[in-house]
């Protein structure tokens, strides 16, 4: 059984005006479970936007998305953000920390959503930031840090709610070398991990890298196989 | 949605953008502050007033003529003694002066345990009296003569919310100065001492003398609350249209600062926090806010009102051309307290709502992109 | 000298207004919601339907708030406009001072049930993922905007028809001479209290929803007229003081909150169960117990009174 199985996936966007255009043409896609699966394609390939269909930012115009068979894209807001909370950790380009609060604060935002204690939480916060190597930086404002310290914040906080499924959108874009280095040895601690992991790159970093099970071309909204 | 992890993490983003949340804050604390002032001391002028009234006879009655004061003899002061249920009748020589030089009228009570040349003054009449050079003696001037009373005694401050305009004299001079027979009253304390038989007995006062007005402590008390209450009303019709304004104004502040936090937002939603979850954060924060400035406004309406005694404020209230300076007495009713925090609280919350729900609804994809 | 210049009047009505302005918002998104509703439509305007529906929660569920809190405010303030109202010596005088006071009251009661109820069905509606309830919801809701309209109607004329220089009545009158359609006596009053209480703390047990709801029912009238004629006698140790709202005030320890709480709370639960059976076909007997629950206290309560005032002094009323 695959864990993300796409079928007929469309997005349009603009419909019924001038400007309408398909991000995704009728995609179809099934990644197995504890898969490190890279997107590769230049900018306006529509990567970005499967990946955001995926883990539920946005919803697409036609198709499926069943993740654990269970098609997400239909689902009402509460379900969908559950399911956002619990299955799935982003990473962003730009890294998207909650500015003006440290890094322990800042990952500590998906628990707050959580029945847990205080004890319980911290553990969790510490073990995520083991994972990404940003313990020494815990409680520094996140406006001081350098980019791959940002970067590896994002990282601490997508995965603190340990979930199955991690979606990196350009996660090297705004990173130095020995920075996107460091990305990718957390990536095969994802690996060990088993976790489901989908990269929307153009980096050609990850080009022969052996934790890559797979890599997907994508031009302009569709796939090439 | 009120999990304890939730609510603190809310009050961390809200301490994180407290400067934005500033604005909302000290108009609403200032609103609350002003309208808390305004009932405060309304409060306390009415007690201090229910008070006072409490003090005196059961029932006080006065005597017209062609719809004026008229005064009465001691005829009447029998006939009403002879009544069932009066237990004693007293009568007061009481009435106005015009003090012509300074244009203010002053209110004289006889008291008989001043001798016939003392004179008791309230200290509104004694700043009025010196800025005349009276300052050992007054002269009275009435129809028939010239009176000289000496100025011995000055009102302590406490009494002044009855005695800044009075003056008491010997009951034969103040008869003489307002122009009164020996034998005559203008008013009669009348002391019914079973409270069940006051309406009674007044109704029969006015039954033997028609021309009499029979008022019992009800009925002054009832004509107390009724001055306040307009008075209170009138005010807070004002305050409605100043708060609504205001309210408006918050809801396109709040529109704009959450535009720009659409990012953030987007951010929150990403990591699973759902739509309820955002309206309930900001509906959180806003209580937050709402709530404290409520409280700081009440706090220093209490503060301004019985420490500093409320300047510039309370002269809405006590409209006299006399100077007053009167302390107000502490007097905080928790229905009052509830009643402020309904009035600004709930609207606040009200106007929060649709701009908490606007921002809740932003789409995430291309927020979280840029 | 108007009524409207009360300061708990102004703030009372500038409040129901605001409230009535959130619904009037929230009715005319569920016009549109409910004119283009379609769940398998992946357009645009389907998604930002669902996000409409999230604004009317919202301002449903601050509305409710606001409605429980108005109605104690409101017993409150009628208590206070005693002292201006003529011949009023506490609310029962101001809320009979008109033939609006009592119909206004039972009609508040009845939209916080129907709020109630509106919330129950909506946290159903939304556990679900194909929002099976929404149209029945959202008809639901527009009966009780109506009905809110209804209720401010209602407090205008209540209020402006308060004479504020004829004397109204105090309780004593007010409560002198009730009229039970099976003739009066206390006895018989109490004894179909506590016979239908046990009717429905069984009927409860047995999970027979709709007897439970018209037991329920009857039991809100015949629980009011108990309390008020015979258990309040207790509660105020006199035989002739028979007024439904002077337990709530300080004197008595305000049980009368507790009394009249636990007693709409037990029928509130006790109805609920039967309605949403009718609208969502689901069963929601969990909710009996609590029912019971609440009833028990309140025939407690009032019977602890009866008791110790036997127990002081060795006589009934």
């Amino acid at each position: 059984m695959s864990k993300i199985v796409i079928q007929n996936l469309n997005k349009l966007y603009n419909p019924n005006k001038p400007n309408a255009f398909y991000a995704l043409k009728n995609i179809n896609l099934s990644i197995e479970d504890g898969q490190i699966v890279i997107l590769k394609g230049v900018s306006g390939s529509g990567k970005s936007t499967l990946l955001s269909l995926i883990g539920g930012l946005s919803k697409p115009s036609s198709g499926e998305i069943l993740v654990n068979n269970q098609n997400i894209a239909k689902l009402p807001d509460i379900m969908s953000s559950a399911f956002r909370h619990q299955k799935i950790g982003f990473i962003f380009q730009s890294f998207n920390l909650l500015e003006g609060l440290s890094v322990y604060q800042n990952i500590l935002a998906p628990l707050a959503l959580t029945k847990l204690g205080k004890e319980a939480m911290h553990e969790k916060v510490n073990q995520a930031m083991q994972l990404a190597n940003i313990e020494h930086k815990k409680d520094q404002n996140v406006g001081s840090l350098s980019g791959g310290e940002r970067q590896r914040c994002a990282i601490a906080r997508a995965v603190v709610m340990e979930p199955e499924i991690i979606l990196a959108d350009e996660p090297t874009a705004n990173l130095d070398k020995e920075n996107s280095f460091i990305f990718i040895e957390i990536l095969k601690k994802f690996k060990l991990l088993h976790k489901t992991v989908i990269i929307a790159t153009h980096d050609t970093l990850f080009d022969d890298l052996a934790c890559i099970d797979r890599c997907v071309q994508m031009r302009d909204g569709e796939l090439l196989e | 949605m009120l999990r304890k992890n939730f609510v603190e993490y809310a009050i961390l983003l809200l301490f994180k953008d407290r400067n934005d949340h500033l604005f909302s804050f000290l108009i609403f604390s200032f609103i609350v502050f002003i309208l808390s002032s305004v009932l405060f001391i309304s409060d306390s002028l009415q007690y201090d007033l229910i008070q006072s009234i409490k003090a005196q006879p059961s029932i006080v009655v006065e005597n017209t003529r062609a719809g004026r004061a008229y005064p009465m003899h001691e005829g009447y002061v029998y006939d009403i003694a002879q009544m069932a249920g009066v237990s004693s009748v007293e009568g007061v020589v009481d009435g106005y002066h015009y003090f012509a030089q300074k244009r203010l009228w002053f209110h004289v009570i006889g008291d008989a345990h001043l001798a016939k040349d003392e004179m008791l003054i309230g200290q509104g009449v004694q700043k009025a009296m010196a800025e005349l050079y009276y300052e050992d003696e007054f002269h009275f001037l009435t129809e028939e003569r010239l009176i000289n009373v000496k100025i011995d005694k000055i009102a302590p401050k406490g009494t002044n919310i009855i005695s800044n305009d009075a003056i008491y004299l010997n009951p034969n001079t103040a008869r003489a100065v307002l122009g009164m027979e020996m034998d005559e009253y203008a008013k009669l304390y009348v002391t019914v001492p079973n409270p069940n038989e006051v309406g009674q007995v007044a109704l029969k006062i006015v039954e033997i003398y028609p021309s009499a007005k029979a008022t019992t402590q009800a009925d002054a008390i009832g004509a107390v609350r009724h001055v306040y209450y307009y008075k209170g009303g009138i005010f807070m019709i004002l305050y409605v249209i100043a708060l609504v304004s205001f309210f408006i104004l918050l809801k396109n502040q709040v529109g704009l600062v959450y535009g720009e936090k659409k990012k953030e937002i987007a951010i929150l939603r990403s990591l699973g926090f759902c739509i309820k979850d955002i309206i309930a954060l900001k509906l959180i924060q806003n209580s937050v806010v709402s709530v404290s400035a409520y409280l700081l406004g009440v706090a220093l309406a209490y503060v301004y009102v019985f420490v500093f005694n409320a300047p510039y404020l309370r002269n809405i209230f006590l409209g006299s051309e006399l100077e007053n300076s009167i302390s107000l007495t502490s007097v905080v009713d928790f229905n009052l307290l509830f009643l402020i925090f309904l009035f600004g609280v709930i609207p606040f919350l009200a106007f929060v709502i649709l701009p908490a729900w606007k921002i809740a609804i932003s789409d995430m994809s291309e927020a979280v992109k840029s | 000298m108007s009524i409207f210049l009360s300061n708990e009047i102004i703030v009372f009505l500038l409040i129901e207004l605001i409230l009535i302005v959130l619904m009037a918002i929230s009715q005319v998104n569920i016009v549109s919601i409910l004119r283009h509703w379609d769940f398998d439509a992946t357009t645009p305007l389907q998604y930002a339907l669902e996000k409409k529906n999230y604004l009317v929660n919202t301002i449903l569920y601050f509305t409710v708030t606001c409605k429980v809190i108005l109605f104690l405010f409101f017993i409150q303030s009628l208590n206070s406009l005693a002292g201006i109202v003529p011949g009023a010596m506490c609310s029962a005088g101001v809320v009979g001072a008109n033939h609006y006071g009592n119909a206004l009251l039972l009609l508040k009661l009845l939209l916080i049930f129907g709020f109630g109820l509106w919330l129950i069905v909506n946290k159903l509606d939304l556990a679900s993922i194909t929002f099976p309830y929404l149209k029945r919801k959202y008809l639901l809701f527009t009966l009780l905007f109506i009905g809110v309209l209804g209720e401010f109607i209602l407090e205008i004329l209540y209020f402006s028809n308060i004479p504020l220089t004829v004397p109204v009545f105090c309780c004593t009158v007010v409560f002198q001479a009730p009229r039970l359609p099976f003739g009066y006596t206390q006895t018989l009053l109490v004894l179909f209290f506590y016979i239908l209480f046990g009717a429905i703390l069984l009927l409860n047990y047995l999970k027979q929803t709709m007897a439970s709801f018209t037991c329920n029912l009857l039991f809100l009238f015949i629980a009011y007229y108990a309390i008020t004629y015979f258990f309040g006698l207790y509660i105020y140790e006199m035989p002739n003081h028979k007024c439904p709202y002077c337990m709530l005030q300080k004197e008595y320890y305000y049980i009368g909150y507790l009394i009249w709480g636990s007693l709409f709370l037990g029928i509130f639960f006790g109805i609920m169960p039967f309605l949403i059976e009718q609208i969502t076909q689901k069963s929601y007997v969990y909710l009996l117990k609590y029912a019971s629950l609440c009833l028990i206290i309140t025939a407690l309560v009032c019977s602890v009174y009866v008791v110790r005032y036997y127990l002081m002094t060795g006589v009934f009323l």
